[in-house]
């Protein structure tokens, strides 16, 4: 018996941090992930999918999303599992019940909306789903999974979403607790969790598959799916990673201390193509000269990405007595720029003396080029 | 530069040649009227130095009337330490010469070096015009012009630039003012003046504000919606444990079982009420009967009462009759005994007077001898007397008369009264035709009778009845009554009078008289002490009296010896008469007693046959009423045990209370349905409102709604930037520009602080980017600093200070070693006194270093600047 495991497919996310173009396309990423994972389901030739929790990133997207993401499912024919998690959290009226409304659930799609074991007989295996049905908990839901009672043979699969306890780093979703022992205490073959994004395996038996479409800067391996098969009710899960991502999310430091950290920088960057989402955390000091050459790299770079992301302002701007002369600035402006320079030492004047010599520059240079 | 000698020709006013010379190096002071002709020498220096002799448009030069002028002008002076010649001739012959030295130039060539000289620009064409006057603008000072200066100076801005030690070009910025009118006007695009944002980013601040309200609305409409989500799971918990546990019914259950306890109850009410009511007639019934036993036996009690009452009467009548006989007995028997006693007093009283009779006759005896002898004497007197006495012997009123008339009419008016207020009153009614004789009166009808005496009063048919008055007293006073009437007519016969006042006068009269007869009865009196007639009727009286007393000697029946003596009798008498009378009071108050006892018998007998008759009615009815009362005790005895029953029943089951138990057990279950309907309503309505709500994917659209934010406001952050980047740009530029600026200006500024102390002292100029006065600044004391700027001065202070900057922009040309001449054409004449004072002072100071010439038609005023004034006009030299 084989089948997919993934979670926190997060449809409905934004990304304010991004130009609206980028941030437009990053969110139609999350749910052209999900068709991918349906054709990745039939090449497999899994018998089942689970999804365990968060398939939506908040009760109310709009109705379209909705049917945007039961319309990329439908490529797999084949039962699908869907829990809710703390973002779509089977409450009373929810992104579910609104679903159903819709009537884009099909009767292969399963949703997992109560603390009921289902049956799915024709591939030997109960669900043991423990969905939110709260926003937030306290309490351990899996533990109902240790009083379902399943039929000799079935493979008994709990799906669960929140935090294993003592495993993952502190303060991570401390509420919605998961008892690290619960492949034990419940009997279960496997315990397909959600949650964490990075995909981790806490035990043989349990794992996190993370969320199959990065959205952020955490380098914990995320944008993956499991492949997971068990022979027989009993048998240690083999499992199996699978690449399904889009997007790559890199997050750099750099610290210009010479102008050819910028040149190294633009250089690095260059290696990166669409599939990269960037962001830069810029600092230290640069003359005007080496800004305008970091400022045509990154627009040459932002063009060659798919998100750029950056910050100039902690950036000093101190120009040599080279940009100086080169700005041709004589007189009472070259004691402006001795002026701005000086200023942009103090942490309280740095950016305005800073953008004021940039502007300087601009002025001079183009007053050079028009002369 | 001075000017040392002035030749013209055919100039405007001055048709003959006119020669101005000795001019002095320093100031050089022309006077004259108006209209004298001080403004063409003005004009002549100006057209000699900056006009073109070939120029056409000089015509105002020439001599008014003159056929063909040609004006022409010759100026002697030094430059250099160099003596030099200019001569210009206009209109009809044009030529220009400058000798400077040794050197001779002549034409266009002459007029250039005078234009480089004096730092003005040649008109190409034409007369000269004020933007290229040059420094000759700013220190010729045409008349009426001395306030303008800003023009001037700006027109010779270059000029006096490059007066000064250094110039912007060796210290400013070849790109300085291009840069800084670009970031002006990049501000400008971002902010307005006033530092407002403006245009796009004004546009962005905008939507920003707008997209943060919408924001917050949004999240205000997803807080509802989740408020809404939950509200909506709790009702649905709460319906379906409503459906589970119906708890309607269990209160209907409730308030039926009440309403069964509260139906008994109200049985049990009723019957008690049936019972009270009963008893109520039963007891009033039982008062009834208890009434009239009672009223039996009172009539019982009552007449056994009267019964006693009369047996007590009968007794005491018994004893009163036999009382009231031995009374009549004493009675008559004391009445006997007070006859005796009178009879006794009577004879005492006989015995009494005889004895007396006898001692009389012998007296009588004596005397009869002795008056007989005085009356002899008297009458001798008496005769004497008889004269006056006549009348006074006729009256017999005497004075004790007068007095007793007095007391007797007291004495019956007083017993009037009493026998009044004691007499016995008889009222009678007669039968009509019946009279009745009362003593001697006949009476008829009905009348009064005052009984003072016995009186016997006699009914024709009927008999006769003595009436005598109880009281003794009575007939005593009757009697005493009329012997005092008896008496007081008497008295009055006596004296010959018929009443009492007549009297009274009469004795006023004899009073008079007697004085008059007092000597003359002396001697009567003394023999005959009660007068001769008197006397003599003494003696005849004596001798009557003898002899009735002999006379009753011999009727007299022989005396017998009384028992006893006349106090003795008397007193037996009237102790008899008392026992008597005491007989007749005991007799009298017996006989009423008895009168009293028939009476109150009578009223008891009937009293007793009332009663009587009332028992005897009712001798049947009293035992019934007795069964009777005894079954209705019995009856009002079960009763209350039948109430007492109920009542408790009724405290166990108060119908009040399970009335209300009732009725808060149906309202209950009515709440509980209604509130069970009314939730699964607002299930309805909070799931309609969720489902559209719901649809509008109200946190996808906020996402968004925030990408946008957070991208305009990187947008604003970065024009933000900009804006500060390009102001603080802007004041930098403005700030070492101004700097730079003054100290460029300072060798000027230097110079006009030097005048303007002689002006104002602690006054300041501020001298703008041209050098032209910018801003005064002034100390006013206790005010501070007043700041004006130099367009806003008065037209007076204005002349004054364009007159200093004039002298310091001559100091700063002097210093670069230009010429100088300063043309002061009617100036400051609307000066007051102190600050033309401060100004000559000022212009004495300036022409130590510069020659001037100042024209006025004012001479007076400047008669103390120590120099000759020269007089424009007819005798000028």
């Amino acid at each position: 018996m084989r089948f997919l495991h993934t979670a926190d497919w997060q449809i409905g996310r934004t990304y304010a941090f991004f130009e609206p173009d980028d941030a437009a396309i990053l969110a139609e990423a999350r749910t052209t992930t999900v068709e991918r994972i349906a054709a990745l389901a039939n090449t497999e030739q899994v018998d089942l999918v689970i999804v365990a929790g968060d398939v939506f990133d908040t009760q109310t997207v709009t109705d379209r999303t909705i049917r945007r993401l039961f319309l990329a499912m439908q490529a797999f024919t084949g039962p699908w599992c869907l829990l809710s998690g703390n973002h779509d959290a089977a409450l009373s009226e929810s992104v579910w019940t609104r679903a159903q409304r819709l009537g884009v659930v099909n009767a292969n799609m399963h949703l997992l909306l109560r603390p009921e074991p289902l049956f799915l007989s024709d591939v030997g295996v109960a669900i043991l789903p423990a969905p939110l049905t709260q926003r937030q908990t306290a309490e351990d839901l899996t533990a109902a999974l240790d009083g379902m009672s399943t039929p000799p043979g079935l493979i008994r699969i709990g799906v669960g979403h929140g935090a294993v306890q003592g495993v993952l780093p502190e303060g991570i979703d401390s509420s919605n607790p998961i008892a690290s022992d619960r492949t034990e205490t419940a009997q279960l073959d496997y315990l397909a969790l959600g949650d964490w994004h990075g995909c981790k395996e806490i035990n043989a038996r349990t794992w996190y598959s993370g969320t199959p479409e990065p959205e952020r800067y955490v380098d914990n391996d995320p944008g993956q799916v499991l492949v997971v098969e068990i022979t027989s009710s009993g048998m240690v899960p083999l499992v199996e990673q699978r690449r399904v991502g889009q997007f790559q999310w890199v997050r750099w430091e750099q610290e210009f201390r010479v102008s050819e950290d910028v040149d190294s920088l633009i250089e690095k960057l260059s290696a990166l193509d669409g599939r990269f989402v960037v962001r830069l955390d810029l600092t230290g000091v640069l003359d005007i000269n080496a800004r305008h050459r970091l400022l045509d790299g990154l627009a040459a770079v932002s063009a060659q990405v798919r998100a750029l992301e950056y910050d100039l302002s902690d950036i000093r701007l101190q120009p040599t007595d080279a940009d100086i002369a080169s700005m041709q600035a004589d007189g009472y402006l070259s004691d402006v720029i001795g002026e701005l320079r000086d200023r942009s030492a103090l942490p309280d004047q740095k950016v305005a003396s800073t953008e004021a010599l940039v502007i300087l520059a601009d002025i001079l240079q183009s007053q050079q080029g028009a002369a | 530069m001075q000017i040392q000698r002035l030749e013209m020709e055919q100039i405007r006013r001055f048709r003959e040649p006119l020669i101005i010379e000795n001019l002095e190096p320093g100031l050089n002071l022309f006077t004259g009227p108006n209209e004298a002709g001080k403004s063409s020498i003005v004009r002549a220096i100006r057209a000699a130095f900056l006009e073109r002799s070939r120029s056409n448009k000089v015509e105002d030069l020439a001599t008014w009337g003159v056929h063909n002028p040609a004006p022409s002008i010759k100026i002697h002076f030094r430059w250099n330490d160099q003596p030099c010649i200019l001569e210009k001739q206009f209109l009809a012959k044009k030529s220009c010469s400058l000798k400077i030295g040794d050197e001779t130039l002549t034409g266009e060539d002459a007029e250039d070096r005078l234009a480089k000289l004096l730092g003005f620009t040649l008109a190409a064409k034409g007369g000269i015009r004020d933007e290229h006057l040059g420094v000759p603008g700013v220190l010729w000072i045409e008349q009426g012009k001395g306030h303008e200066l800003e023009e001037a100076v700006r027109a010779s801005a270059d000029h006096l630039r490059s007066a000064l030690p250094q110039s912007m070009e060796s210290l400013g910025s070849r790109h300085g003012d291009a840069v800084a009118s670009t970031v002006a006007r990049q501000l400008g695009e971002l902010l307005t003046a006033s530092g407002k944002p403006r245009g796009d980013y004004s546009t962005l601040l905008g939507a920003i504000s707008a997209l943060q309200n919408d924001i917050t609305e949004t999240r205000g409409l997803i807080a509802t919606y989740r408020e809404q989500v939950d509200e909506l799971g709790f009702l649905r918990a709460a319906h379906h444990q409503d459906i589970q546990n119906k708890p309607w019914m269990q209160l209907r259950a409730q308030a039926e079982a009440v309403q069964g306890r509260l139906k008994a109850a109200l049985e049990c009410a009723t019957e008690l009420q049936t019972l009270e009511t009963a008893m109520t007639m039963l007891r009033s019934q039982s008062e009834l009967l208890v009434n009239n036993q009672k009223q039996r036996k009172a009539a019982e009690h009552e007449a056994a009462e009267i019964a006693k009452g009369l047996d007590r009467c009968k007794t005491a009548a018994e004893a009163t009759g036999l009382r009231l006989e031995a009374l009549r007995e004493a009675e008559k028997a004391a009445k006997a005994a007070w006859e005796t006693a009178r009879e006794q007093e009577r004879q005492a009283r006989q015995a009494q007077k005889l004895r007396a009779q006898n001692q009389e006759t012998l007296d009588l005896k004596a005397s009869l001898a002795k008056n007989q002898k005085a009356l002899e004497q008297a009458r001798q007197c008496a005769a004497r007397l008889s004269a006056t006495s006549t009348w006074l012997s006729r009256q017999r009123l005497e004075e004790p008369d007068l007095v007793q008339l007095r007391a007797l009419d007291q004495q019956i008016r007083e017993n009037q009264i009493r026998l009044e207020r004691i007499a016995t009153k008889m009222h009678y009614r007669l039968e009509p035709g019946v009279q009745m004789h009362i003593g001697s009166e006949s009476v008829a009808g009905m009348g009064e009778w005052s009984i003072n005496r016995s009186v016997q009063l006699r009914i024709p048919g009927v008999g006769t009845l003595q009436l005598s008055p109880g009281e003794d007293a009575l007939s005593d006073l009757d009697q005493k009554q009329a012997a005092l009437q008896h008496e007081m007519g008497m008295k009055l016969a006596e004296c010959h009078l018929e009443s009492l006042p007549e009297a009274e006068i009469l004795w006023a009269a004899i009073q008079r008289d007697r004085a008059q007869m007092e000597q003359d009865s002396f001697m009567v009196k003394s023999l005959a002490p009660e007068g001769v007639e008197a006397l003599a009727r003494l003696i005849a009286d004596a001798q009557a009296r003898l002899s009735s007393l002999e006379q009753a000697f011999s009727t007299m029946p022989a005396a017998t010896t009384p028992i006893l003596s006349l106090d003795e009798a008397r007193e037996a008498r009237e102790m008899a008469e008392q026992h008597w009378r005491l007989q007749t009071e005991l007799l009298h108050a017996a006989e009423t007693k008895q009168a009293g006892l028939t009476t109150e018998m009578q009223m008891l007998q009937a009293n007793h046959a009332k009663q009587q008759a009332l028992i005897q009615e009712t001798d049947l009815l009293f035992p019934q009423w007795i069964e009777q009362s005894r079954i209705l005790e019995i009856q009002q005895g079960d009763n209350l045990l039948q109430q007492n029953r109920l009542r408790e029943q009724l405290t166990r089951e108060d119908p009040e209370m399970l009335q209300q138990d009732a009725d808060r057990y149906t309202k209950s279950a009515q709440v509980a349905e209604d509130k069970h309907r009314e939730r699964a309503e607002r299930m309805g309505r909070l799931e309609a409102q969720l489902e559209t709500s719901g649809a509008q994917g109200l946190e996808e659209r906020l996402a968004e709604k925030e990408s946008d934010l957070a991208a305009k406001e990187r947008r604003a952050q970065r024009l933000n930037i900009r804006a500060q980047g390009l102001g603080l740009l802007s004041s930098l530029i403005e700030g070492h520009r101004d700097a730079l600026l003054q100290k460029l200006q300072a060798p000027l500024q230097a110079r006009v602080d030097h005048y303007l102390r002689l002006w104002s002292p602690g006054a300041r100029l501020k001298l703008g980017a041209e050098l032209e006065p910018f801003e005064i600044n002034r100390e006013r004391g206790l005010l501070g600093v007043e700041s004006a700027a130099f367009s806003a001065l008065s037209f007076g202070a204005r002349e004054q200070v364009a007159l200093l900057m004039r002298l310091a922009y001559a100091d700063v040309l002097k210093e670069a070693q230009r010429p100088t001449l300063i043309i002061l054409d009617d100036v400051l004449a609307h000066s007051d006194t102190i600050r033309l004072d401060a100004m000559k002072r000022i212009l004495n100071d300036a022409a130590k270093r510069h020659q001037i010439l100042l024209l006025t038609c004012h001479e007076e005023d400047w008669a103390d600047m120590g120099v000759p004034a020269r007089t424009v006009g007819y005798c000028l030299y």
